[in-house]
């Protein structure tokens, strides 16, 4: 189970911790993250690889913030 | 559709179940007086990961954590919390699950904290052998409504119910897979037991009243009368010669 583009994810570590993220790019130990709301396409967050925890699902389209927000709606951030 | 697994996706799921068994035996030796329930999902989170799995649980259906900790009167899908303490008495149910190799394993257990009551204890040992007397019954041949009327009716003996609103369920590359497994039912009816089908039976018993109801935050689920709930659950996969319980930690 990979961090890649794609992968559905939850922070570890930062102000954004244990909310959901999609990982809209990866480079070696850095993933660059998006929540089509706080962290919007045109300026990915940041993030240590060790930061993310996966989960099993993958978004199939992320292009877009809307898209974005429409696959992460049901999941929750406590 | 239900799926029937080859030889080999049976020892990629065993894989994935063995990870789940241990996942869950670490998240019972961590069940003491005093510790927060989001301290042992992250206990479960990182062993998890670690054998290079992924929670079967963490952001399923927008379920926020790895694993359901749910103590005394919640039944099932109770979140970990920092603010949730366990004390001497509760009965605490875990329920998780790794995804490795394509495929999903899928256990319960619930673990007394420190000493608990004597009518806790027998609702614990009724329901763990009702998971039992279940599993026995999946025979290649059997029906589907064999192993529901078999936990039914060992619960209902010693006066306990059976929650109607949740059900056990195939497993495989997905979580949740066809058929339904009930823990009620009339023998003889329902899907027949075939060798290659992998099935999650999870006996849920109230010692009350069976209805449940689903909090605001829409995942805990607890007793409507607030009485105590057990809920015990294993991976196992239908084999010519028997059911074989896939999430054993060795």
């Amino acid at each position: 189970m990979d961090i890649v583009k794609g992968r559905i994810v939850k922070a570890k570590a930062g102000r954004d911790k244990d909310k959901f993220f999609v990982v809209v790019d990866i480079y070696k130990n850095t993933a660059y993250i998006c929540d089509g709301k706080t962290r919007r396409i045109e300026k990915p967050k940041r993030k240590n690889v060790l930061h993310l925890a996966p989960t099993a699902e993958m978004a199939d389209e992320f292009n877009s913030n809307r898209k974005i927000r429409e696959i992460l709606k049901n999941y929750r951030g406590d | 559709m239900i799926v029937l697994k080859t030889a080999r996706e049976l020892s990629l799921m065993r894989e994935a179940c063995k990870i789940s068994a241990r996942a869950l035996k670490i998240a019972g030796e961590a069940v003491q007086p005093g510790v927060s329930t989001l301290e042992i999902d992250t206990l479960v989170r990182k062993y998890i990961e670690k054998q290079g799995a992924v929670p079967s649980f963490l952001g399923y259906g927008g379920f926020p954590n790895s694993a359901c900790i749910s103590v005394n009167d919640t039944v099932i899908h109770g979140i970990p919390s920092k603010k949730r303490i366990l004390k001497e008495g509760d009965i605490v149910s875990v329920d998780v699950g790794a995804y490795i190799g394509g495929y999903h394993g899928d256990n319960a257990w619930t673990f007394p904290c420190g000493k608990i009551s004597d009518e806790a204890q027998a609702l614990l040992d009724a329901t763990r052998e009702s998971l039992f007397k279940g599993i026995e019954k999946a025979q290649p041949g059997n029906r589907i409504g064999d192993i529901g009327s078999a936990v039914q009716q060992y619960v209902e003996e010693r006066s306990y119910s059976v929650v109607r609103d949740f059900v056990g369920h195939g497993v495989g590359a997905k979580l949740h897979e066809e058929p339904s497994v009930p823990n009620f039912g009339t023998p003889g009816r329902g899907p027949r037991l075939l060798p290659g089908m992998t099935i999650a039976i999870e006996p849920m018993i109230n010692m009350g009243s069976y209805r449940v109801k689903v909090l605001e935050d829409e995942w805990t689920t607890v007793t409507v009368d607030g009485s105590l709930s057990a809920h015990f659950e294993h991976t196992i996969a239908i084999t010519p010669d028997g059911p074989k319980i896939l999430t054993l930690p060795d």
